[in-house]
């Protein structure tokens, strides 16, 4: 008698769970007014979702995206909020994403159902994007991801926005480059190694490089995946050593390129390195490696030195701001979140409206450059197609000189030369 | 290549061994698996980069410090948390351990983030070759320390009063407090011994690793597989296990993939349980 009762407020208490979510759900979509040009209506404080791994393997770069969201908010506010709101200030929303793809999943659910925001910035990271932009399409708020996996952007997605390049230019730049070097500085290298990590980031970058450097006329000695998270890379090395190659192409975060470097140098071997971004441009490789990081090359899908930022004020004093606050360099993490939030502040402005889909749509439509922050992409301007992602943008060659990583290619964007004679 | 190959494999073995060995000392005489381990490990490391700093002392030097130092730390664990679970079913001591782990690594990127530190020092890059072979001095160090610290552990176990009484309350804890022995005393000292060496695998790692939380992740799952592999709660075993590990996993590394050297290493796993279920070494099926 008692196990019936207990069973049927088992189920009645599932439907009241139930009842009530669906309530939820549908109590936020009616939610936000469309288009309230009224200023008594208009909200006194926007919430910009950020999501980052704040912990875990990704937590050093994640930072770095939060430290230039959090100063790209309070520059809008500190220059008066969003004045077609009222003045309304932007507040940021925190969410950790960890570094595990399926926690994240959970993580953002739970900030999206509990918080009305207007965007998402973020994430810097391939896998962890991958897994989180269909729950943003579905609550339909617009995302702005600096990750750079191709297959963001191959979804359908309408609410997705990639202002970065796409991995699978990253190899075609470092290739180039590679031929600009050889004629340049007659060096003559033709064997490559072409080494990447095994996740979302690596594949991206590296599928398609072996084409890409055989089309160049290039021999490629070694094409190797790896574990992120190996504690050793004698392995990785030795093949590197056996295979007798003249260049490396590496794909690492920051662990793997310390063991990778330190590992050739243990071994005896020294290719040119052309890194492949990520790790090779954060600044714990230049702490790590102190002075012998000069000369260090890498490919980059955004440098705080780039002409179009560099000769722009409103640009460059932006990166200076973020120096001083934070004490290193804007690193490629921070400066593309930075742009994305001014963007959205932008949108907000000049729609006057906090409605999500009326962002998403001023995004979609327009084409940002100038001195408004979506000059902050290489060339100078941005304008996401109908995909969502950038078009115009393009990796950059940087190289580490003074402690800091300069812009040394292609030439539109470069304001530094390509020093060689630095060799470690 | 091969012979490259097994160098290097029998490198990370030994640090693999020197995390084991301390989880199956653990296990073996109080019956606790350890599930903060690596987390200790990253202790050992943070350790020996805050010294670094604050003193200015060299890694290899501050191996007198640190150990000890890490060795009152697991006394104090015991006495302050495994303690109360001792003799408790399985499911207290597995959720205390873990607890004590995830506590540990957010305690960690709570105070001092969850940036990289790198712990300055020349000897990162340092090899030395010979007949176009190369091993990297930091890991020939680390072999040889974590040698010789279970090497030393062999004799207390074997050849010493403290040593016979964890043997005896190992394997039986009534009879054992019958002869006199205080099982919780030797449990402590046990289980600080058993974090001491994880703090030195830690600081012997520190040359070649960044010092971060999670550090002690990645040498957590594959400690786990040695300690099994084995035979859980057997010294010896731990060790051989781990550089048998190591070599196996190096040797995939470069034999099937880089993404497929830990696929080898389980494949080994599973024929040798299958084989031996207790183990290589193991004795005890309890």
């Amino acid at each position: 008698m008692t196990q019936k009762r207990a069973f049927a407020a088992f189920v009645a208490s599932i439907l009241a769970v139930a009842l009530v979510a669906g309530c939820g759900g549908a109590k936020k979509e009616a939610a936000p007014a469309a288009g309230s040009s009224d200023k008594a209506d208009a909200p006194k404080e926007i919430k910009i979702a950020f999501f980052n791994p704040l912990s875990g393997s990704n937590a050093d770069a994640g930072k770095q995206d939060l430290d230039g969201v959090k100063l790209a908010i309070e520059d809008v506010n500190n220059a008066g909020g969003i004045k077609a709101l009222g003045g309304a200030k932007l507040s940021l929303v925190v969410t950790d994403t960890t570094s595990d793809p399926k926690d994240a999943v959970s993580v953002v659910e739970r900030t999206l159902s509990t918080e009305k925001v207007v965007a998402g910035i973020g994430p810097g990271f391939s896998n962890i994007t991958l897994s989180i932009i269909p729950l943003l399409e579905k609550n339909r708020i617009p995302i702005l991801v600096n990750a750079i996996s191709d297959d963001i952007t191959k979804q359908g997605y309408k609410y997705v926005f990639q202002g970065t390049p796409k991995g699978s230019m990253f190899g075609q730049t470092q290739v180039e480059f590679l031929g600009y070097l050889n004629k340049e500085f007659n060096l003559g290298l033709k064997n490559v190694a072409i080494v990447y990590e095994n996740s979302a980031y690596g594949e991206s970058t590296s599928k398609g490089s072996m084409d890409i450097a055989k089309n160049a006329g290039l021999n490629v000695v070694l094409y190797q995946s790896y574990p992120a998270g190996f504690t050793d890379a004698s392995s990785l090395v030795t093949a590197i050593k056996n295979a007798k190659a003249d260049v490396l192409f590496p794909v690492s975060y920051t662990n793997d390129a310390k063991l990778i470097i330190n590992t050739m140098k243990q071994f005896n071997i020294s290719p040119l390195v052309i890194g492949g971004g990520a790790g090779f441009l954060w600044p714990t490789i230049g702490k790590e490696m102190g002075d012998a990081v000069n000369g260090l090359i890498s490919v980059g899908s955004w440098n705080w030195d780039s002409k179009n930022i560099s000769s722009v004020p409103e640009l460059a004093a932006a990166t200076k701001r973020f120096e001083d606050k934070y004490g290193y360099f804007m690193t490629e993490h921070a400066g593309p979140e930075y742009a994305y939030v001014r963007m959205v502040a932008e949108a907000m402005e000049k729609t006057a409206s906090a409605d999500p889909t009326k962002i998403r749509d001023y995004l979609a439509a327009t084409e940002f450059g100038g001195t408004t922050f979506g000059g902050f992409f290489q060339p100078g301007k941005a304008k996401f197609d109908d995909k969502g992602w950038n078009a115009s943008v393009h990796p950059v060659m940087i190289q580490w000189q003074g402690g800091k990583p300069r812009t040394i290619y292609p030439a539109a964007d470069a304001t530094a030369k390509v020093e060689l004679s630095i060799k470690k | 290549m091969m012979v490259q190959s097994i160098i290097n494999g029998l490198m990370i073995g030994g640090i693999y061994a020197l995390v084991a060995v301390g989880l199956t000392l653990i296990f073996g005489v109080m019956g606790i698996v350890n599930f903060a381990q690596g987390e200790l490990l990253m202790v050992g490391m943070f350790l020996t980069y805050l010294l670094n700093q604050w003193l200015g002392l060299g890694i290899y030097p501050l191996f007198f410090v640190v150990t000890p130092l890490c060795f009152l730390i697991g006394y104090g664990i015991f006495r302050g948390l495994i303690n109360r679970v001792i003799g408790k079913p399985d499911i207290y001591q597995i959720l205390l351990t873990l607890g004590l782990s995830i506590f540990l690594i957010n305690g960690a990127i709570m105070i001092w983030g969850p940036d990289y530190h790198s712990i300055p020092n020349t000897i990162k890059q340092a090899a030395w070759n010979f007949g176009g072979f190369s091993i990297p001095v930091a890991r020939v160090i680390a072999f040889c320390v974590a040698a010789a610290m279970v090497w030393a552990l062999n004799i207390v176990i074997n050849k010493t009063e403290m040593g016979r009484a964890m043997r005896a309350t190992a394997e039986s804890r009534e009879i054992a407090t019958l002869l006199g022995i205080n099982p919780r005393r030797t449990f402590a000292i046990a289980f600080a011994i058993g974090i001491a060496l994880a703090g030195a695998a830690g600081l012997l790692m520190s040359p070649l690793f960044y010092v971060y939380p999670h550090v002690g992740q990645l040498f957590s799952n594959t400690a786990f597989v040695v300690v099994v592999l084995g035979g859980m709660g057997d010294v010896y075993g731990a060790m051989i296990g781990g550089l048998l590990i190591g070599i196996v996993e190096a040797l995939s590394s470069v034999y099937l993939a880089m993404d497929l050297a830990q696929l080898g290493v389980f494949v080994i796993f599973i024929l040798v349980l299958f084989l031996r279920p207790n183990g290589l070494f193991g004795r005890r099926t309890a």
